[in-house]
């Protein structure tokens, strides 16, 4: 459930630290996003000297929430955080490296975030 | 679909029941239903919470080592599949349960084994003291006849009782 | 031959199927003209299966295997790891890992006598590596990056790296390794090798994005070209024999 004004941390080391949703892609007026959505959102907090600064404002996509999240097999899973990865407009990743468990329900459109990660639940 | 056991209480999670909580270093944990959840995150730690399956085990109540715990194991390495040794199998499941159900029935009784003495200890200890409660203690100055045979009585039977038994 | 194929308008191949000396897994569910690309260009020699992995089809990202051993992690389900056991052929050991990192194909990158490995993986994995698939394992980085599995792609005959490697650290992998390295990409210049190609000792698959050039230097290092299967397994039949004896 990340709607604008969600802060996300940042699973990638594409330089930023923190970010805030400003807008759900997909239909006019959506409420809510999960796990594989894509949002845009505007960056909070930076690692200086890196390429991403501050209010600047990128996409980026659901990797982990604190929502549950409910698989077809009735499987209930739910993560510590809400993060997201930074993904440019083709949806290729900014960054090189992937922190933390990703869940599998990106695979269909990110199979390059899902090379990436050391850890597919 | 495989049984999972559950983190907190250690029963078994059938499919679609229960929740997984996955932490940020990628540990899972299985919880069997929101109970156990619940319990997770106010921190309780389940061994000092006397109804899950590992404080059970931790302080001897139920049975630990047995050679019928062994079969029921995480196998990492397949073998090929092969009707006969299957069908054994399905076999060898029925007699393994039997045999650990009556392992686990003498497992009980042997535990409860000092139970009864102890109650009558108890309630002899009981009678002796709150005897105050049956008449009050100035009416048996008065009358002494008239309570304590009764009392007398009631004390001794269960010693014989017990020097039976012991017998 | 490398040959250029989609998985569902994706180019990823790499992702979704693995390819060995010994076995080729396909990802189950896909449409039929992935797989039948695979089929005709190995059916006479090796088994192709299809499968998921813990009810996934990233199966290349997943596992990791040679000639001896398929390694799958903690994720799969009993069926598959079942699946897997009556599919292959006996030579191979399956065998299930309790790794915290579960996508194995990006931690461990393997030809059949070595395997470089994420830097992170538990001292019991790094035995059970070179137990069940048989190899020496050396903890490495390339380029820097720690997924190993992803930026690197290696056979008995060659292997290709991330396009930023330093001449230094080729060098390095190669003796590591006794193949020669080439730095390059795949997928019209994509840095995540293994994501987008599948190579064993003969053939080769790459991403329909792929390039001439990339290519043609992926049939090269690997030498593809002069390759027959029916050769190598020849070879490898004699190296076995040696062993034996």
């Amino acid at each position: 459930m990340i709607q604008p004004q969600t802060h996300l941390n940042v699973a990638d080391n594409s330089g930023a630290r923190e970010l805030m949703c400003i807008r759900i892609i997909g239909a006019s007026n959506r409420r809510y996003a999960r796990i594989g959505d894509v949002i845009v959102a505007v960056i909070k907090e930076a690692i200086p000297n890196t390429p991403l600064e501050r209010s600047e404002v990128i996409r980026a996509v659901i990797v982990r929430t604190c929502k549950e999240l409910k698989r077809n097999n009735g499987m209930i899973i739910r993560y510590d955080d809400n993060a997201a990865v930074i993904i440019d407009q083709e949806g290729n990743p900014k960054g090189t490296r992937i922190f933390g468990a990703i869940a599998r329900e990106l695979r269909q459109n990110f199979s390059k975030i899902v090379s990436l990660a050391p850890e597919v639940l | 679909m495989r049984i999972e056991t559950c983190w907190f209480c250690s029963s078994k999670v059938y499919p679609g029941h229960g929740i997984q909580y996955v932490r940020n270093d990628a540990k899972i944990f299985r919880f069997c239903r929101s109970k156990c959840h619940k319990n997770f995150k106010m921190k309780r730690n389940p061994r000092k919470v006397k109804w899950t399956k590992s404080y059970r085990k931790l302080h001897g109540k139920d049975m630990t080592q047995d050679s019928t715990f062994e079969f029921e194991r995480k196998r990492n390495r397949p073998e090929r599949y092969d009707r006969n040794v299957a069908e054994n199998t399905l076999k060898a499941i029925k007699t393994i349960s039997k045999v650990r159900a009556s392992r686990y029935d003498t497992h009980i009784k042997k535990r409860m084994m000092g139970n009864k003495r102890k109650e009558l200890d108890r309630d002899r200890k009981e009678v002796r003291q709150d005897i105050d409660m049956v008449k009050a203690p100035s009416a048996q100055n008065k009358d002494p006849s008239f309570t304590l045979p009764k009392i007398k009585i009631k004390n001794s039977q269960p010693l014989e009782e017990n020097h039976a038994m012991e017998e | 031959m490398a040959t250029r194929l989609q998985f569902e308008n994706n180019c990823e191949v790499g992702v979704f199927s693995k390819l060995t000396n010994a076995y080729c897994l396909v990802a189950i569910g896909g449409s039929e003209n992935f797989y039948s690309t695979f089929e005709t260009e190995l059916a006479d020699y090796i088994p192709v299966v299809k499968t998921s992995i813990a009810g996934t089809r990233i199966i290349g990202r997943m596992c990791a295997g040679n000639k001896n051993g398929l390694l799958v992690p903690h994720t799969t389900t009993d069926q598959e790891l079942q699946h897997l056991r009556n599919c292959l052929p006996d030579s191979v050991v399956v065998q299930r890992i309790e790794e915290k990192l579960s996508a194995l194909g990006n931690c461990i990158a393997c030809n059949d006598y070595v395997a470089l490995t994420h830097t992170d993986l538990d001292k019991e994995t790094e035995e059970l590596i070179a137990d069940v698939l048989g190899v020496e394992v050396f903890r490495q980085t390339i380029a820097g990056n720690i997924l190993v599995g992803s930026y690197c792609a290696i056979t008995n005959k060659g292997g290709l790296v991330h396009p930023h490697t330093s001449i230094e650290d080729l060098d390095e992998l190669s003796t590591l390794l006794q193949v020669p390295l080439v730095a390059g990409t795949v997928n019209r210049g994509s840095e995540v090798i293994a994501a987008g190609l599948t190579v064993n000792d003969w053939t080769a698959f790459c991403g329909s994005d792929t390039t001439a050039t990339e290519l043609s230097v992926i049939e090269s290092v690997f030498r593809l070209r002069e390759a027959q299967p029916s050769a190598i397994v020849d070879e490898m039949r004699k190296s076995l024999i040696d062993s034996t004896i």
